[in-house]
């Protein structure tokens, strides 16, 4: 028995064999990126819950907020994810966070989180229903009304929002004023959020020009 | 010239009558229906069944658009022994987070999510005969930083099931919706 090399029968196969090859991971970096947006999105969504639960400590806990104002500089400095205070309702504390996912978690009305189908209401679910209820509808509304100011101020700092349509937010511009009071913002005097320079006028807002 | 003078009565009437929602329109926004239009539940303190709104198609709202304040406003079956004080309703965005509501109120809370998503609504009650429901509306304020545009929709149900965008009848257009569970 004879075994004859085909050589160049063997270099066509290896070229077929490359080619194919070249294919193959192609296909299969398709259907990785498939799975890679799909990993995205649940670690997103992992984000999203983590922050949550985060900020939900901080309401159950107790956790000391942060002063929204420094009063020495009379500027504000939102940051999401940091639980602060928004002054009070009725004489009760109004704390909260911004969430980098969007959203606010206050304690006036804790968030939840919820599967679509599940029926079973968690305990978490209940508390942060308990915590609302101990708080009046007219002291929620109040509530909405503050964390409404605060949240258009968090986009006016991210540059989001203009000064315009601050001006013509009939929610801003009514509640603004107490909000200010509320945190200790000083309006006779000229403010600044995340480094941008405001002035409160003749019941409006206005941007203070700075030389680079 | 009296005809002259009533025109102009009218007009100023008008004018008292759609000025102050113009100066609201840049910062506030309306509303929708849910699909079902009716949620049930049948058991006590537990989750009803859920009720959607798929707001992942809508042309006439950026796709930068974010919320401001979202509102429900929802009806109970009293006949079925519900009450408002016993019927607590929750409303969330997609990925599961979302707030307990109160009926008629807009909350604040939800103030930087993306508009469009799939919304969904569910209520507990802790009193009802052998089963409770209720019908809820949603409506959404929203602006858009990007293209500077806010504005309203209001979404009702047509009779073919589909949602309309009641704003803009020249860009009617249907919003299927979707059963997260489908998906």
């Amino acid at each position: 028995m004879t075994v004859i090399v085909n050589s160049i029968g063997n270099l066509g196969w290896v070229a077929n064999f490359q080619t194919n090859q070249s294919f193959h991971p192609f296909k299969i970096e398709e259907g990785e990126g498939e799975i890679d947006s799909k990993k995205a999105e649940i670690e997103a969504s992992r984000k999203e819950y983590a922050e949550i639960i985060q900020s939900s400590n901080a309401i159950y806990k107790g956790a000391t907020p942060t002063q929204l104002v420094n009063k020495q500089t009379n500027s504000i400095n939102i940051v999401a994810g940091v639980y602060y205070n928004l002054g009070t309702v009725n004489g009760k504390p109004l704390n909260g966070t911004s969430l980098a996912s969007g959203g606010f978690n206050s304690n006036f009305s804790p968030k939840i989180w919820k599967i679509p189908g599940s029926s079973i209401v968690t305990p978490e679910q209940e508390a942060a229903l308990k915590m609302r209820q101990s708080y009046s509808l007219p002291e929620r509304q109040e509530a909405n009304e503050l964390v409404a100011v605060f949240m258009s101020f968090s986009r006016l700092a991210e540059g989001k929002k203009s000064v315009d349509s601050m001006n013509d937010d009939a929610m801003f511009m009514q509640h603004f004023p107490k909000f200010a009071k509320g945190i200790g913002l000083d309006l006779s005097q000229p403010f600044t959020i995340n480094g941008k320079s405001f002035t409160y006028s003749q019941g409006a807002l206005h941007t203070i020009d700075t030389e680079d | 010239m009296k005809k002259l003078a009533s025109f102009f009565s009218i007009f100023a009437l008008f004018l008292v009558l759609i000025m102050p929602q113009n100066a609201a329109a840049a910062s506030t926004y309306s509303a929708g229906a849910s699909s079902p239009s009716t949620i049930y539940a049948y058991s006590l303190n537990q989750w009803s069944e859920d009720g959607f709104w798929d707001l992942r198609n809508i042309n006439s709202i950026p796709d930068t658009a974010v919320v401001t304040a979202a509102k429900l406003n929802w009806s109970i079956c009293t006949s079925c022994g519900m009450t408002y004080n016993t019927t607590s309703v929750g409303l969330f965005v997609q990925n599961g987070s979302g707030d307990w509501m109160d009926s008629g109120f807009y909350n604040y809370n939800f103030d930087g999510q993306p508009v469009k998503q799939i919304w969904f609504t569910s209520f507990k009650s802790t009193k009802f005969n052998s089963f409770g429901y209720i019908q809820p509306n949603l409506t959404i304020l929203w602006e858009d930083s990007a293209s500077a545009k806010s504005g309203s929709f209001m979404l009702s149900e047509s009779p073919n099931g589909i949602l309309v965008d009641k704003d803009s009848l020249v860009e009617k257009q249907g919003v299927t919706l979707v059963n997260l569970e489908e998906e």
